[in-house]
């Protein structure tokens, strides 16, 4: 008989999974994103199903109990998609950076139609 | 004296108290091409440099120092700079000292030319930003294999050729290291020249606080990680 936890979480991996396949359908990620994600929330169904699965997996990391390892892998990920995320957040300053700088020459040399010969 | 073709860029963000002094000792030493970039100032900084006769080049948004260095560089370069000066906005520079800066470019055939605060120690900078500036000088040496008596220092001069190689990438304080380190990679010839920069209470309030230091040393670091 499943708890209701196991039900919750079973739900939610299957739901995650669905959008990350109608998103890679629609191309907002990539093959290599739809791969690990995939993979986290398959490991979650798994999980979910027969617990038994992490405490072997404990056993095996060495790690004493079933829930350290959970958490273990969570901030393992979260801090990788912390650090996707600022590489991300510093490439979209980049491009900012690159557009200012292109528009602000742009603009003094032509200046908008609207605004020609008027003092800025 | 070739003052026709050399460009002063002056990156400027809310200094209209500053800046009009700034352009006329440079109009008063001979120097009429000069680019002021308004950083996404809040107050009449663009203004100001307008009725002061400079070429002035608004960002609509505020960028950094860097970036707004890139924008004066690279428009510089199209109104056919042969020498391009980076000159801060608020008054700690002496227009009187561009002419030392560009002389090595001029006379020496250096590309790149950079004003120091140390080799005459003339500045009167106050102690604990001399203390700062000296650990600079030591991480610099260590992670980036630069040796300048001055590498935070942001009065230079460069060639038209050197503008073109040298990539501003870094937008806030750091393109200072940035450009240093480049002319160390890209093996571009350069010179330093003693300058005198001034500390009044206006430029200590209004530059770089000491504890940008370590933003600037963080800044680097991270470009190394993810580029």
């Amino acid at each position: 008989m499943l708890e209701p936890i196991q039900i919750i979480i079973i739900i939610f991996a299957l739901f995650a999974l669905s959008r990350t396949y109608f998103r890679l359908q629609d191309n907002k990620i990539s093959k290599g994103e739809f791969t690990l994600w995939t993979f986290v929330w398959i490991s979650a169904v798994i999980v979910a199903f027969i617990p038994q699965v992490i405490i072997t997996l404990s056993d095996f990391f060495g790690l004493g109990r079933g829930l350290d390892l959970a958490i273990l892998t969570s901030i393992i990920l979260l801090l990788y998609l912390i650090f996707k995320a600022f590489v991300k957040i510093e490439e979209l300053e980049q491009e900012l950076t690159d557009l200012t700088t292109k528009l602000t020459i742009q603009l003094h040399q032509e200046p908008p139609a609207k605004s020609r010969g008027v003092k800025r | 004296m070739l003052t026709e073709k050399t460009y002063i860029v002056i990156p400027a963000h809310n200094e209209e108290k500053s800046i009009k002094t700034v352009i006329e000792d440079l109009q008063n030493s001979g120097y009429n091409n000069i680019i002021v970039v308004d950083d996404g100032s809040k107050d009449n900084t663009t203004q100001i440099a307008q009725e002061c006769g400079a070429s002035v080049l608004t960002h609509l948004i505020n960028r950094g120092q860097g970036a707004a260095l890139k924008t004066g560089t690279d428009y510089a370069l199209i109104q056919g700079a042969d020498i391009i000066v980076h000159f801060d906005a608020d008054g700690q520079m002496r227009a009187e000292d561009i002419k030392k800066v560009i002389k090595p470019i001029l006379d020496y055939d250096k590309e790149v030319s950079f004003g120091s605060r140390f080799i005459e120690n003339t500045s009167n900078m106050p102690v604990l930003r001399k203390i700062l500036l000296k650990l600079g000088k030591i991480f610099m040496r260590v992670f980036f294999r630069v040796n300048t008596t001055d590498p935070q220092s942001g009065f230079r001069a460069l060639s038209r050729k050197a503008a073109q190689q040298i990539e501003i990438t870094q937008r806030g304080m750091a393109h200072c290291s940035e450009i240093l380190e480049q002319v160390r990679r890209k093996k571009i010839p350069f010179a330093e020249v003693p300058v005198t920069i001034l500390y009044t209470e206006y430029s200590k309030q209004h530059g770089q606080n000491n504890l940008a230091a370590i933003k600037i040393a963080s800044k680097l670091i991270w470009s190394k990680i993810i580029r």
